[in-house]
């Protein structure tokens, strides 16, 4: 058995070390039995029914970061994609792009917080593939995945349920994960208090969906944070939506370093939180599902959906004064001014 | 340190003593009755990017009298800069062993150079741009950052893209009065706002009855440098970044216009004086020496700019790479076809004026400097959806 | 034209640096150009640098300045440690 401390190319070239890597790396951490069959595909068992199914690709510099790694991002992210569809996900493939020179003990480190977060989701990880890339023209690793899970009877979540008067949760903080990543890119948070928030959210789903199951729309703040998701919801609708800022729940950290470099956390990316629209009569019962659950201790009633002005997101302050919330544009960068 | 628990600050020394709704209500309310008691449309302007981002973030002109318009003058550094200082760092951006350490403000902001290849039409260069065709480019939060990245990086010359405006240069006449790495240089771009605005009260149909002045600028400078235009019938006061200060500010304009006696007031004291930071002015007068520049698209002014003095020109970039800049007097494009942001930033127009504005140049599209700054006038009010006026909604 | 934040001094590093305290964190800060600081002063930050310290009794002439311009009586009242407002503290500044 070979010892090699980095990836080299011929891990990607399907012979001995692409088998020892796998299962060495992989087959070690993962320990699932369609995968340890080795096949070319995994078969698997079906409850029948409707089957929900996503794909996610995850680049994320450092690839280690306050929080989390790009392992626990690629699982929670798919995960909470069907998540939201009010699908309980089951199975998860992972396909790796790894750059020549990437540390075999990262690439483990990377493969156990991945099975971590998978169990803490109860899905298994069942297909993979390994690819290696030429030093220099690769990110260090960059993993693809994609997910199923089923959706039981009768559920029925999406954006054709919007209707003017539904109320809007978050389950916690806002801006959490990509305020860490900036600051870990930037070499700012010396002390380490700025931490991602990513974690899959599939039990907080059920508990929300059990205690409110009129539950209209669900929907995982990624990229862009809850400004690109607001604008998405009412893009093209005859309905409006107003965020309150005062009642955004945001850490101390994420809110001053906010401040010192001009980065809305409204526009910044979460990889742990969702934003759900239920009726006004099930707001109650919605936000003491969330904040009884690990994930929603924070959780709180932002905003709600209106008839006007249709097709804008909007933020009212605590002084009653209203601006546009806008689809953010680009990736924000720290500021000066 | 890790025992130490967060303290609860004393009231008066936290942001959001500033932020309370109660005062915020009670300021606009004072801020109706003047302007009721004066009786006349008011104009206000203020001159910092920041001031035009804060109104636009807490949706403060939702609280002021329709009668009282608050226009936001020239308070972008970016907007104004020269589009031959970023055609220089786009040219050292892409030389080999050279890595420009810029301000995220600057790196989306075009200059004059064509970028061939992009089908859009009319496309100029930036430092995003450089970095797209394999430039070393890096954002950095200060200059310190970049003097960090000099220390780590010896065999590439590192050039910080030093833009801002007088808040801004005293850190890089700081640092270079501190012995940085011999590969670090600068590439002069701040810019100092008091001749640009000593300038505005000459222009053309010029009726603005008071100027918010920058609260973080004079916190550098000093309230005298704007003695000039309270003898000019203009009132002024100090202000803050908070919803109370900018307010507490206003009032204090409207106060002066109720009195007839045009004055600086300073609403701001617990970080603004006369004086200033008289440390941070030795500082820089040691390193630089005041020279004209170009405002983009606006005029030429003197003493509006910073120039690094003889005993640390080296440092400069111009000095050490003088082929990557523009011959002097040769012209540099100013602002696209069509492009209104000479005007806004001199407050001449609000961005809404400009026919582009919203259609052909909205923040993913952007056509001119004051949109694709996230300081400029055009970009603040396409974000915060300023041209709407007040957000009428209706609930189910 | 200016981003900034007030921040309170956690710990002196040298005469040029010190970190200060912004969220439950700390940043480190470039403090050459303020003068001399002991941990519990507060400072604003921009750009990585302090551009002024803040007094506790200029915040406190300021805070009473804004509330006096609110006409909010009761905090207009100076606290009982003082005297009474600094000179200068209705806000007028001789030109």
């Amino acid at each position: 058995m070979s010892h090699y401390e980095t990836i080299r190319l011929s891990h990607g070239s399907g012979g001995r070390l692409t088998a020892e890597l796998v299962r060495d790396v992989f087959l070690a951490a993962f320990a699932s039995e369609p995968l340890a069959a080795l096949t070319d595909a995994a078969i698997l068992e079906s409850p029948g029914g409707r089957l929900a199914f996503t794909t996610d690709a995850h680049s994320v510099t450092p690839w280690r970061f306050p929080g989390g790694d790009i392992g626990r991002l690629a699982v929670a992210g798919t995960v909470n994609d069907l998540a939201v569809m009010g699908a309980r996900p089951r199975y998860l493939s992972a396909a790796f792009l790894l750059e020549e020179g990437f540390r075999l003990d990262d690439l483990a480190e990377v493969a156990g917080s991945m099975r971590r977060t998978a169990d803490e989701a109860g899905v298994a990880i069942v297909a993979g593939d390994t690819k290696v890339v030429e030093r220099g023209k690769g990110d260090g690793i960059y993993i693809a995945t994609a997910g199923v899970g089923w959706l039981p009877e009768g559920r029925d979540i999406g954006p054709h349920r919007l209707t003017a008067g539904d109320v809007l949760l978050v389950n916690g903080t806002l801006g959490d994960h990509g305020m860490a990543v900036m600051a870990a890119r930037q070499g700012l948070d010396p002390s380490g208090s700025l931490r991602s928030d990513v974690m899959p959210l599939a039990s907080l789903v059920e508990a929300l969906l059990r205690a409110a199951p009129g539950t209209r729309f669900l929907r995982d703040l990624t990229r862009g944070g809850l400004a690109a998701v607001a604008n998405e919801m009412v893009a093209g609708r005859p309905l409006g939506l107003r965020v309150f800022d005062a009642r955004v729940p945001l850490s101390a950290d994420v809110m001053e370093i906010g401040e010192m470099l001009g980065i809305d956390p409204l526009l910044t990316a979460n990889e742990g939180k969702l934003l759900a629209a239920v009726p006004a009569e099930e707001a109650d019962a919605a936000l003491a599902a969330l904040r009884a659950h690990p994930a929603g201790r924070r959780a709180a009633v932002i905003g709600d959906l209106l008839v006007e002005p249709a097709g804008l997101a909007l933020v009212e302050t605590a002084y009653g004064s209203r601006r546009v919330l806008e689809m953010p544009v680009e990736e924000q960068l720290p500021r000066i001014c | 340190m890790s025992d130490e628990r967060r303290r609860e600050p004393p009231g008066e020394l936290r942001g959001d003593a500033y932020r309370d709704p109660g005062l915020v209500a009670a300021l606009a309310g004072r801020v109706r009755a003047a302007a009721s008691e004066l009786g006349r449309p008011l104009k206000l302007m203020h001159i910092c990017g920041t001031h035009e981002h804060a109104l636009g973030r807490y949706a403060l002109r939702d609280l002021l009298p329709p009668e009282l318009s608050l226009l936001a003058g020239p308070g972008c550094p970016v907007c104004v800069c020269d589009s031959a200082l970023i055609d220089a760092a786009v040219r050292l951006a892409l030389r080999p062993g050279v890595v420009v350490a810029s301000f995220g403000d600057m790196l989306a902001v075009p200059g004059s150079l064509p970028l061939r290849g992009e089908g859009k039409g009319d496309v100029r260069m930036s430092l995003e741009s450089a970095r797209a065709q394999g430039g070393e480019v890096r954002a950095v939060t200060s200059v310190f950052e970049a003097g960090r990245l000099a220390a780590e990086n010896p065999e590439s010359e590192v050039v910080f893209f030093s833009v801002g405006f007088e808040t801004t240069v005293v850190a890089t006449a700081a640092l270079l009065r501190r012995d940085p790495p011999p590969n670090l240089s600068i590439l002069e771009a701040n810019y100092y706002t008091p001749p640009a605005t000593a300038m505005l009260p000459s222009l053309p149909g010029f009726d603005v009855d008071g100027l918010l002045l920058p609260g973080h600028a004079t916190a550098v400078t000093g309230t005298g440098v704007y003695d000039g235009l309270p003898a000019l019938g203009i009132s002024c006061a100090v202000a803050g970044f908070e919803p109370a200060d900018i307010l507490a500010a206003v009032s204090a304009v409207l106060r002066q216009l109720l009195e007839g006696r045009p004055r600086i007031d300073n609403a701001y004291p617990r970080v603004v004086s006369r004086q200033g930071n008289p440390r941070a002015l030795a500082e820089l007068a040691e390193v630089f020496e005041a020279a004209p520049r170009r405002w983009r698209g606006i005029a030429d002014i003197d003493a509006s700019g910073f120039d690094l003095r003889p005993a640390y020109r080296q440092r400069s970039a111009r000095a050490r790479f003088p082929d990557a800049f523009t011959a002097e007097g040769a012209s540099a494009r100013e602002h696209p076809a069509g492009c209104r942001c000479a005007e806004v930033t001199l407050g001449q127009v609000t961005p809404d004026a400009c026919a582009l504005f919203g259609g052909r140049c909205t923040p993913d599209n952007p056509y001119g400097p004051c949109m694709v700054s996230h300081e400029g006038t055009c970009r603040a009010w396409q974000q915060y959806g300023m041209a709407r006026g007040r957000i009428a909604v209706r609930t189910a | 034209m200016c981003l900034g934040i007030a921040c309170e001094v956690v710990q002196v590093e040298d005469r040029d640096a010190c970190l200060l305290r912004v969220g439950n964190g700390v940043q480190r800060c470039f403090t050459g150009l303020v003068e001399p600081l002991a941990r519990g002063d507060w400072v604003l930050m921009h750009a990585g640098f302090a551009v002024q310290r803040i007094s506790p009794a200029e915040a406190r002439a300021n805070l009473e300045l804004v509330h006096r311009a609110a006409l909010l009586q009761e905090e207009a009242r100076a606290p009982s440690r003082s005297p009474g407002p600094p000179p200068g503290a209705d806000g007028q500044d001789d030109p």
